[in-house]
């Protein structure tokens, strides 16, 4: 894990000679993150580690302009959920199939998945999280499990504050009320 | 540990969910994010090191794609003009024409009446024998001799 703040690893980036290391850094500061953020999205791990990996070379890519406007951890967040978003997007468009089975997919996956090592509550919980809208489950899985502040969930969003609660406290809702009810 | 303002929240919105939170069930194998950077870096290294064959198929096959694509819609465009334009030119050649006929046939009528209207028509015309004299000196004067005998 790096320690360096990160405007000192941007730095660093921004230094030709020194750009390789730097990014390496960079990735080993966040990859958890960035893994983690799009793992809940996409479920499997296969899937994750291709579209973490995808990430990061797009981060690669676009550094060299990056002027800090926004953190870099907002920015990589950005591109990670763009990833996820567009890799579900694919996936319901190969598979022909309406949005609800390609959601039934992931949940199955969540049922066969060896990846999976939590309790059956703790699989109940995944799966009431899989029937929440897909910004819904992003506003969910960014508070609840990554416990971004809402500041922060906005400008990786790119959606006011204020509609960020409001989503927020609708998923919980509706996420308490499938726990009770199965 | 979820931190203090999250729990506090979901206390208030939905207590049932405040006893997962920060949980987390799915597992990655062992040694993941040790390899990823490297993973990460073979990945950056394989596409600066791209041939110009794979550029070309990256970056110009696309490109070459639509350019396909613009040249069949422009064809099919100016073919659709064509025929377009075949019509009017056949329906400009049809006003000519009509135009033509409806002159000729005026023209045509316009004769009928001459004749119709026109009192000396030539079977009523008969030449003076001063006429048929003077036609005769002047083109066959050599032999006129001849004819009197």
């Amino acid at each position: 894990m790096s320690h360096y703040d990160d405007d000192v690893l941007l730095k660093m980036f921004h230094n030709p000679d020194n750009s390789g290391y730097a990014f390496n850094l960079i990735v080993r500061k966040y990859q958890e993150k960035v893994y983690w953020h799009i793992r809940r999205m996409v479920i499997e791990h296969e899937d994750a580690s291709d579209l973490t990996q995808d990430t990061f070379v797009k981060a690669w890519k676009g550094l060299g302009e990056f002027r800090a406007d926004s953190g870099l951890f907002t920015w990589l967040y950005r591109i990670a959920t763009n990833e996820a978003l567009s890799f579900l997007k694919k996936k319901k468009r190969w598979s022909f199939l309406p949005w609800s089975d390609v959601e039934y997919t992931l949940e199955s996956s969540l049922e066969t998945s060896q990846a999976f090592s939590g309790s059956e509550i703790e699989r109940k919980l995944q799966k009431a999280i899989l029937q929440l809208p897909e910004k819904q489950r992003l506003v969910f899985n960014m508070r609840y499990f990554d416990e971004l502040k809402y500041e922060e969930m906005s400008d990786v969003l790119g959606t006011s504050v204020g509609a960020l609660k409001a989503s927020y406290h609708h998923a919980a809702k509706k996420i308490e009320d499938y726990m009770k009810a199965y | 540990m979820p931190n203090d303002d999250i729990r506090k929240e979901l206390r208030e919105i939905a207590p049932e969910l405040e006893k997962f939170s920060g949980s987390n069930p799915f597992v990655v194998p062992q040694g993941f994010f040790g390899q990823m950077p490297e993973s990460i870096a073979e990945k950056i290294h394989q596409r600066k090191r791209r041939t110009p064959r794979e550029i070309f198929l990256l970056v110009l096959r696309p490109v070459a794609v639509a350019a396909t694509l613009f040249a069949i819609a422009f064809a099919a465009l100016f073919f659709l003009y064509q025929s377009g334009k075949g019509d009017l030119l056949s329906e400009h050649d049809n006003l000519i024409y009509e135009e033509y006929l409806a002159w000729y046939s005026d023209y045509q009528t316009d004769i009928y009446l001459d004749m119709v209207m026109d009192d000396t028509s030539p079977e009523e015309v008969v030449p003076s024998d001063d006429f048929i004299i003077e036609y005769i000196l002047d083109y066959h004067g050599d032999g006129i001799d001849d004819l009197l005998d």
